[in-house]
Formats: C-alpha cells, sequence, structure tokens
C-alpha cells in the first residue's frame, strides 16, 4: 500500500518539477485535480485488486508528467497576456513612428503655408494699380453708412 | 496511422475543447469518466493528464463549471457541466466549423461524396 502511495506520489512530484513554469495557483490546482483523479481511480478498484500493475496503469493514462506540464504551460501565452513586456516595446516604435509623421506633416504644411503667402503675396503687390481702386469705395461706403447711423439711431 | 508531433496537436488545439463542451451538453460527468472516455479518443488526445490543464481553462474562461457531490463509493465526486457561456461557445463553434470543415474539404479534396 504504501509503495503504491510512494509511486502516486513521485509521479505528482515529477510533474510539479515541470510546473516550474505556471503560476502557484494554477500549478496547485493541477496537482489537486491529478491526485484526485488518481484518488477516484484507485478507489474504484477493490483492497485486492491495487496493485502496482493497476497503480501504474493509472499513472501511465495520465500520460508523461512532462507532456501534461507542457499542456498547463500553454496557458502561460494565452491567458494572462505579458502585456507589459511584449506590447510595450510595439507601442513606443509606433508612437514615435506617429511623432515622426507628425513632425514631417508639420513641417510639410509650414512649407506649403510659406510658399503659398509668398505665391499670394507677389500676385497682390503684381496688382497693385487695380487693387486700391475696388476695395476703396466698398470699404469707406460701409463705414460713412455706419458711422451716420449709429449716432442717428442712439437719440430716438 | 500514427501521426505523431505538430499535425495532430495542431489539429487538436482548438477543436478538442469542444468536444469536451459537446460532450457536456446533455448533462453534467464526473470528471473521471469524462476524461476517461476522452483519453480512449486517441486522435483527440494524447493521454487523460493533458485533459486537466484544458479543464481548467474551460472553467477559468466560464465555460464550465463544476460541483461536488457525494459518492456512495469512494470520495466526493466532481461533476462538470456547461455554461450558458459554454453553450453558446458550442453554438458558434459549431457555425464556424462547419464552414472551415467544407472549405478545408473542398480545397484539400477531402470531401466526402
Amino acid at each position: 500500500m504504501n509503495t503504491y502511495d510512494d509511486l502516486v506520489n513521485d509521479y505528482l512530484h515529477a510533474v510539479e518539477q515541470a510546473l516550474a513554469g505556471v503560476p502557484a495557483n494554477r500549478r496547485a490546482e493541477l496537482l489537486a485535480d491529478l491526485s484526485e483523479h488518481i484518488a477516484a481511480k484507485r478507489a474504484e478498484l477493490s483492497p485486492e485488486q491495487e496493485t502496482e500493475v493497476e497503480v501504474r496503469s493509472i499513472l501511465e493514462l495520465l500520460g508523461d508528467p512532462e507532456e501534461v506540464a507542457a499542456e498547463a504551460m500553454l496557458d502561460n501565452d494565452r491567458l494572462p497576456p505579458p502585456a507589459p513586456v511584449v506590447i510595450q516595446p510595439k507601442k513606443r516604435s509606433a508612437a514615435l513612428i506617429w511623432v515622426a509623421v507628425t513632425i514631417v506633416a508639420v513641417a510639410m504644411m509650414c512649407v506649403v503655408g510659406v510658399v503659398l503667402a509668398l505665391f499670394v503675396f507677389s500676385t497682390s503687390t503684381n496688382d497693385e494699380g487695380k487693387l486700391p481702386v475696388e476695395p476703396a469705395p466698398g470699404v469707406s461706403a460701409p463705414l460713412e453708412s455706419t458711422a451716420s447711423s449709429a449716432p442717428t439711431s442712439s437719440p430716438s | 496511422m500514427d501521426v505523431p508531433g505538430s499535425l495532430s496537436t495542431a489539429l487538436r488545439r482548438g477543436t478538442l475543447e469542444f468536444c469536451v463542451l459537446a460532450l457536456l451538453e446533455q448533462e453534467e460527468q464526473y470528471g473521471v469518466e469524462l476524461v476517461r472516455r476522452l483519453g480512449a479518443e486517441r486522435t483527440l488526445t494524447t493521454s487523460e493528464g493533458t485533459l486537466y490543464p484544458m479543464l481548467a481553462r474551460l472553467r477559468r474562461l466560464g465555460w464550465l463549471e463544476t460541483t461536488w457531490r457525494e459518492s456512495t463509493s469512494g470520495p466526493p465526486r466532481r461533476y462538470y457541466s456547461l455554461t450558458p457561456q459554454g453553450r453558446a461557445a458550442l453554438r458558434h463553434f459549431r457555425e464556424e466549423w462547419s464552414a472551415f470543415r467544407d472549405t478545408v474539404d473542398r480545397i484539400v479534396g477531402t470531401r466526402a461524396a
């Protein structure tokens, strides 16, 4: 009887060793599941049926401790996303790219703005002879009308 | 034919979980019995022990829940059952799987006559 317990404990210990990279709570959970499974299967055997061969067969069906542990390790990649470590560098480089794009865009807008300003300035100075003619009546007319209407409306 | 290594592993990945959900669709099952049943399907599993990490994962996802029940013989038994989220996941898988299987069959030339 005791030797069979040792067999079981050795198996569980081997799984535990292989589970080194798994968080403690999940390691404990898996070990509890496995020992529960072994205990349940052993309980199905009558005392005279419980031979070393039977106990070994229970463990063999459970499989190689390394393989069982490897399955649990898979969850390491899937469940708790190692977000701070893996995603951060990506985010940083993405942020740097955006900063660079923004700087280039702003610089281009400045250049375009200056060119446009120069262009407008040069065309408006070319038309210098015509310009004063048109705005002059337009600007002076409303100024006169508001100036004349303002004093008349306030006393009434 | 025994297909060792990566192909069978890759095929299992993502499908075995839904086989578990399907086995629990009609009624809850005793964990050891469930594992024994799945472990006997050699195309689906490599060993009984690898099923426990998967069952734990499905519990954490909220697709399965477990209940302890007293047993007339031996220690208390843990029963696995589907949650509403588990049912929804199985329903979703069924739709995806049909489309997926049809496409693979058509392209690979394994479509049943």
